[in-house]
């Protein structure tokens, strides 16, 4: 599966190449298209990271503005918890957990090129481990998204599939579940993965290599089928 | 391309990429927002911008029916409201702000937030809540600090 970031990148050249009618084999005519869309998207960019740090510095020193960070992120942030937890409760137990903390670092939150987001991101993810930690020392076992589970005479062939491949994410070590998260189901680069998780991305596409032989056979051995 | 009764060769890559796009595409099902967080952010000290008054509604069990009542009873409810209050000299000054119904130790409370609120004390309120209610206040004792402490809501305003 490809990351949403890459395909972003394929659909910006062809779109700019139907608009000025390249032909195949005008490769400088691409290359000027595209490096003018992402002149575009690097000014965008660098004018949303302006408003952004606007907006951190007010909420540090008016913790009402938080709620402008809050409602901005909110959805991303619950969203990510709840494709890596599989479970609507705890992903919003998470996320108040995550935003509630946010907001008392805010005041040492120092960007460092670091968007707002992988923060939130980076705080989120440290609430999935202290979840799946909690789990473990409760039962021993990798956690496993009971609320999820449909009563076995109402579930879809599509629900069963949907709960092994759950169970299976959440049997990976905890590191190994950050980058196929961050990666594969947020759809951040390897540089960004690396920023949220305080490492080169060097380490995140060794990582995700293992974690997903891992996953493979975690899949394999819950005799997981695709089709 | 290929062709139309080709099987494609399966790859071990593609159990992964099939349980990952499965995991992927599923939505946030829940509300956008979070009360709880709201709350939080609501009960942290604002600074002069933003005046906390807080009100005590002894029965609120009779106040609004339905939601409010079920939701009271159970959990935290947290709306946002839109509204007018009075102070003693009887100006009328337009509120907005968040209202928090919950239950400690058997007994419902509100704690209303209003923002940009005059530093007078309130005599009256007439809130309208996200979901169309309406909640009439009147004080039974008022505190200059604090602001005053209400009664008994008055029934929705039909």
């Amino acid at each position: 599966m490809e990351p949403k970031a890459a395909m972003w990148c394929s659909s910006a050249v062809s779109d700019d190449a139907s608009n000025l009618a390249i032909s195949p084999f005008d490769l400088e005519g691409a290359r000027a298209a595209l490096s003018r869309r992402l002149a575009v998207d690097s000014a965008e960019h660098a004018q949303n990271s302006e408003r952004e740090h606007a907006l951190v510095e007010r909420a540090k020193a008016d913790p009402g503005a938080f709620a402008a960070i809050y409602r901005a992120h909110y959805t991303g942030i619950v969203g990510y918890l709840y494709r890596r937890v599989g479970h609507e409760h705890t992903a919003e137990d998470l996320a108040t957990e995550t935003f509630i903390k946010a907001m008392r670092s805010l005041p040492r939150y120092q960007s460092r090129g670091l968007p707002l987001k992988s923060w939130l991101l980076r705080i989120a993810t440290n609430e999935a481990h202290r979840w799946a930690r909690r789990n473990r020392r409760r039962s021993g076992s990798p956690p496993r998204n009971a609320g999820h589970e449909a009563p076995a005479h109402t579930a879809r062939p599509d629900d069963e599939r949907r709960r092994i491949v759950q169970e299976a994410f959440l049997a990976l070590p905890a590191k190994w579940q950050d980058v196929l998260a961050l990666h594969h189901l947020e759809g951040l680069g390897m540089e960004q993965a690396a920023m949220v998780l305080r490492c080169r991305a060097g380490t995140v596409k060794s990582r995700l290599s293992r974690a997903r032989d891992g996953l493979r056979r975690e899949l394999e051995r819950r005799r997981y089928t695709h089709e | 391309m290929s062709k139309p009764n080709e099987t494609r060769r399966r790859t071990p890559d593609d159990i992964v990429n099939s349980a990952l796009e499965l995991m992927s595409v599923r939505a946030w099902p829940g509300p956008e927002r979070n009360p709880r967080i709201e709350d939080h952010i609501m009960n942290v000290p604002l600074g002069n911008r933003t005046t906390t008054r807080k009100l005590c509604i002894g029965g609120l069990l009779l106040l609004l029916g339905g939601t409010a009542i079920g939701a009271a009873t159970t959990s935290i409810i947290t709306q946002r409201f839109t509204g007018y209050a009075e102070d003693a000299d009887g100006n009328r000054f337009e509120v907005e702000g968040i209202i928090q119904i919950d239950q400690v130790e058997g007994e419902e409370g509100a704690t209303i937030t209003i923002e940009k609120a005059p530093d007078q004390p309130l005599n009256h309120a007439e809130l309208r809540l996200e979901d169309g209610q309406v909640l009439r206040m009147t004080p039974t004792t008022t505190d200059t600090r604090s602001g005053p402490t209400a009664g008994p809501v008055q029934p929705p305003k039909k």
